[in-house]
């Protein structure tokens, strides 16, 4: 379990969570729809790993999918699963859009990155210097800055438009959600 | 095709949309490689779905370049170990609610006796709640990366400046300021007696619902639940009429709370001077049960705190 995310959409609040499958080394994307302001039911929490079989939507993309059997409690992972750069995101990223341009977000799990603020300016750079704008509301900016100190964490975000929107940390002391 | 290309034919399309097909017909776009044999690949040539592809080739090649930005210092390194997941949670909860933020004190108090590093996503929320007197032991609590973060952002400038340690006197000094009770009448509780008030009178209520009856005490008295508040209450109550009214726990349970049928000790005693207000004072009758829900919750959540600290 990577990250979760709310977005309200015209009508409806959308709820998703992005899975990396351990066995498959595939992302997944279980997606879930609530009225608008009902707090969500959150069944699988981030940086906790469980034996799940899914089964995948059709379509080209192959993310969406529903947990189709658990077997087992939800243990606490360790570090979540990650691309090494902002580039590699960039690039599978780019795959899926190739493989089904309808992909609006995109979920982003990067190794040693940094977040800092300048002038009001949130940004994340990673290890070797590429750069990408933060967007989100201020609480979670500041707990992502200070749940870093200025050191690298895991960022593990959604890439919305022109900026990614940060939804937890790995840090030395573990999984923060924000 | 280039990336400058498909940017330029990118502006082109927009052009094209901004003044209309209407007034200039759209004309196809021209490309080359690979964004050619994608546009050939496409039945309709309008502009909409010219637009679209050259939209997904463009998004799907983006590269984030190297700028090569240095990064600025981190914060200085905090070898102390990590407070406890439950202090933790509990600072969470004094912060969220309204009705725990008279036990900041003591958590502070505690957690600066305790020596320990509260994990540093939780110090933004820490740092923009505290009062001024709470300050240097706010700061010791989050540590080094409070001055950090005060460079940063101008509303923790205090924290570039505020006193990095504070001392085992200060640390019982704040700790007494934290046991005072936050309402007269429970002047001499301790944790224990406290908790045991508490469980006697709420012992089926969850959080939840006494943060329900909190919530729906009005405006003006949910203010003035201070020990003069609560004096001048128990005036008003001592000059009623001592007319017999329904029963504390038929309005209780109206609002959402359980509570134990056979209460005693001081509850008891604040039941029963309840019970002889007057129905003309239903604003004073929520009042008091918001009062009680109040003390009993704060009461409870005090004595589990001094046990997380342990």
């Amino acid at each position: 379990m990577l990250a979760r995310s709310v977005t309200e959409e015209e009508r409806v609040t959308a709820l998703r969570t992005w899975l990396w499958g351990v066995e498959t080394n595939r992302l997944a994307l279980v997606l879930d729809f609530a009225r608008p302001g009902a707090s969500p039911a959150w069944e699988l929490w981030p940086g906790n790993v469980v034996e799940a079989v899914v089964a995948r939507f059709p379509g080209t993309a192959q993310l969406r999918v529903i947990v189709a059997e658990r077997s087992g409690e939800a243990e606490v992972g360790d570090a979540p699963p990650a691309w090494a750069d902002l580039g590699q995101v960039a690039r599978a990223r780019g795959e899926a859009l190739a493989r089904d341009p309808w992909t609006d977000r995109w979920p982003v799990a990067v190794a040693s990155v940094v977040p800092e603020v300048h002038g009001g300016n949130w940004v994340v750079t990673d290890r070797d210097g590429r750069q990408m704008a933060l967007a989100g509301d201020d609480v979670a900016l500041w707990r992502l800055l200070a749940s870093s100190g200025g050191r690298p964490v895991v960022l593990l975000a959604e890439w919305a438009g022109d900026s990614l929107v940060p939804l937890g940390a790995w840090t030395d002391s573990g999984m923060v959600v924000l | 095709m280039s990336a400058e290309h498909a940017t330029s034919l990118w502006d082109e399309l927009v052009t094209a949309a901004v003044i209309g097909t209407d007034r200039r017909p759209f004309a196809g776009a021209k490309a080359t490689g690979q964004l050619g044999e994608a546009l050939a690949g496409v039945r309709e040539r309008g502009l909409l779905a010219t637009a679209a592809v050259v939209w997904a080739y463009r998004e799907a090649g983006r590269e984030v370049p190297i700028t090569g930005v240095r990064r600025s210092e981190a914060a200085p390194p905090d070898e102390r170990p990590l407070l406890t997941q439950g202090a933790v949670r509990a600072l969470t909860v004094i912060l969220e609610d309204r009705m725990f933020r008279a036990v900041l004190d003591e958590w502070l108090a505690l957690a600066v006796q305790a020596g320990g590093r509260l994990p540093g996503e939780a110090g933004p929320k820490l740092l923009d709640a505290v009062r001024a007197d709470q300050r240097p032991a706010a700061a010791a609590v989050v540590g080094p990366l409070a001055a950090w973060l005060g460079a940063r952002n101008p509303k923790w400038k205090w924290a570039e400046a505020a006193e990095a340690q504070v001392g085992a006197e200060r640390a019982r000094a704040l700790l007494g300021a934290g046991q005072r009770p936050t309402t007269g009448l429970f002047a001499s509780l301790g944790p224990d007696e406290a908790e045991a008030a508490a469980v006697g009178a709420f012992r089926d209520a969850t959080a939840a619902q006494i943060g329900t009856i909190v919530a729906s005490i009005p405006a003006p008295w949910s203010a003035a639940v201070t020990d003069a508040g609560l004096e001048a209450m128990a005036r008003i109550i001592e000059g009623s009429d001592a007319r017999p009214l329904p029963s504390l726990r038929d309005l209780l349970s109206h609002l959402a709370l359980i509570i134990n049928p056979a209460p005693s000790g001081p509850i008891a005693a604040l039941m029963s001077s309840f019970e002889k207000i007057p129905d003309k004072h239903a604003a004073i009758r929520i009042f008091w049960a918001g009062s009680l829900a109040n003390f009993a919750a704060t009461a409870g959540f005090r004595a589990s705190l001094h046990k997380e600290f342990q």
